[in-house]
């Protein structure tokens, strides 16, 4: 339904859809182009000149701004050349070039895995203390692809978290992280 | 994965360790001015328990992978040069994609080109004529020629 009246707005104010991502558009406005990327509800808009996106986040505001009582509701914009967006912090000061970072993300992953090994470490899941080279700088152990039989499976609680971490960490690896894209679909099969 | 055992965890582990480590790495994308998109490919051969292949893949439009695709092969190969052209095919959709989404944006696209390390794949794939048989290499190696043959992807040994 947003999707639907999003769309049907920024066709009239002259967008134009690329065809081949239903969540681009383009519109030509004195010879510099805007950009409108979303996801669900967030817009990021680019254009070399600053006055069309004010012009346009001025449109979209009259459309789509609905203020509660409570005073929530409101339209949150966002301008400059960083930006934090679901995890991700976008940053566009280095000229004609995106650094994409998501410190704060790696932070809470990393601290619900230890904590996590706090609460399930019954001798279980006792990490071996064996020589694992601590110079080894890829995402993916050696033995990625070696499956060791012998080990027992997860209890159902390690399995939960297993799975959720993995899943943390495929979103990231997905966003920031294509190095650990190896490790991530081993993990995920 | 249905049943993980304390080896994934510990795989798991690793990972998250290093990710810990090397969270202030950002993931830089820039493009370079000659309007091409690169494409990237390799396969690993019959690394999976089940002696199917791992593809390995990065697009580039100059500098970082806007898209990374690392994913097992389907279906059982022969080969290395066999795994390379199914991994060729496994890609050619996301490259003719981005080829058309660049071109959609309003941007020019010079060549789209796929570089491979195995000369023997990349012949086979620019010739599409099949030395090796069964059916669904065939038509990953026309897939490919076809592609090449419209212009729409040059491959690369290198």
């Amino acid at each position: 339904m947003f999707y639907k009246k999003l769309v049907a707005a920024l066709k009239s104010y002259g967008f134009e859809f690329n065809l081949y991502d239903v969540c681009v558009a383009n519109k030509t406005v004195d010879g510099s182009v805007v950009t409108i990327c979303f996801h669900v509800d967030g817009c990021k808009i680019s254009c070399v000149s600053t006055k069309v996106v004010d012009e346009t986040i001025s449109r979209l505001r009259n459309d789509f701004e609905v203020v509660f009582e409570d005073g929530s509701g409101t339209m949150k914009v966002h301008r400059g050349k960083r930006h934090e967006f679901v995890g991700m912090s976008l940053d566009y000061s280095h000229k004609g070039e995106v650094h994409i970072l998501m410190i704060r993300y790696v932070q809470d992953l990393v601290d619900t895995f230890k904590q996590a090994q706090l609460t399930l470490d019954d001798g279980f899941i006792k990490v071996k203390k064996k020589s694992r080279s601590s110079t080894q700088l890829t995402a993916a152990p050696k033995n990625l692809f070696v499956v060791n039989e012998e080990c027992k499976p997860l209890s159902d609680a390690a399995r939960v978290m297993y799975h959720s971490m993995v899943a943390k960490c495929l979103y990231f690896a997905k966003r920031a992280r294509p190095d650990a894209m190896t490790a991530m679909s081993f993990l995920t099969k | 994965m249905k049943k993980p055992d304390q080896d994934d965890w510990e795989k798991l582990e690793h990972l998250v360790k290093y990710l810990e480590s090397t969270k202030n790495l950002p993931l830089i994308l820039s493009a370079d001015n000659s309007d091409n998109i690169y494409t990237y490919a390799d396969a690993a051969f019959a690394v999976h328990p089940d002696m199917k292949s791992h593809n390995g893949a990065g697009l580039t439009l100059g500098r970082g992978f806007a898209i990374s695709i690392s994913s097992g092969q389907r279906l059982n190969t022969g080969s290395l040069t066999t795994a390379e052209i199914v991994c060729v095919s496994d890609i050619l959709p996301t490259t003719q994609w981005i080829r058309l989404f660049v071109l959609a944006q309003g941007l020019k696209v010079k060549e789209n080109i796929i570089y491979q390390d195995n000369e023997s794949s990349v012949l086979l794939e620019k010739n599409g004529k099949t030395a090796l048989s069964g059916h669904v290499i065939s038509i990953s190696e026309h897939f490919s020629s076809q592609m090449q043959w419209r212009k729409r992807s040059a491959m690369w040994y290198g």
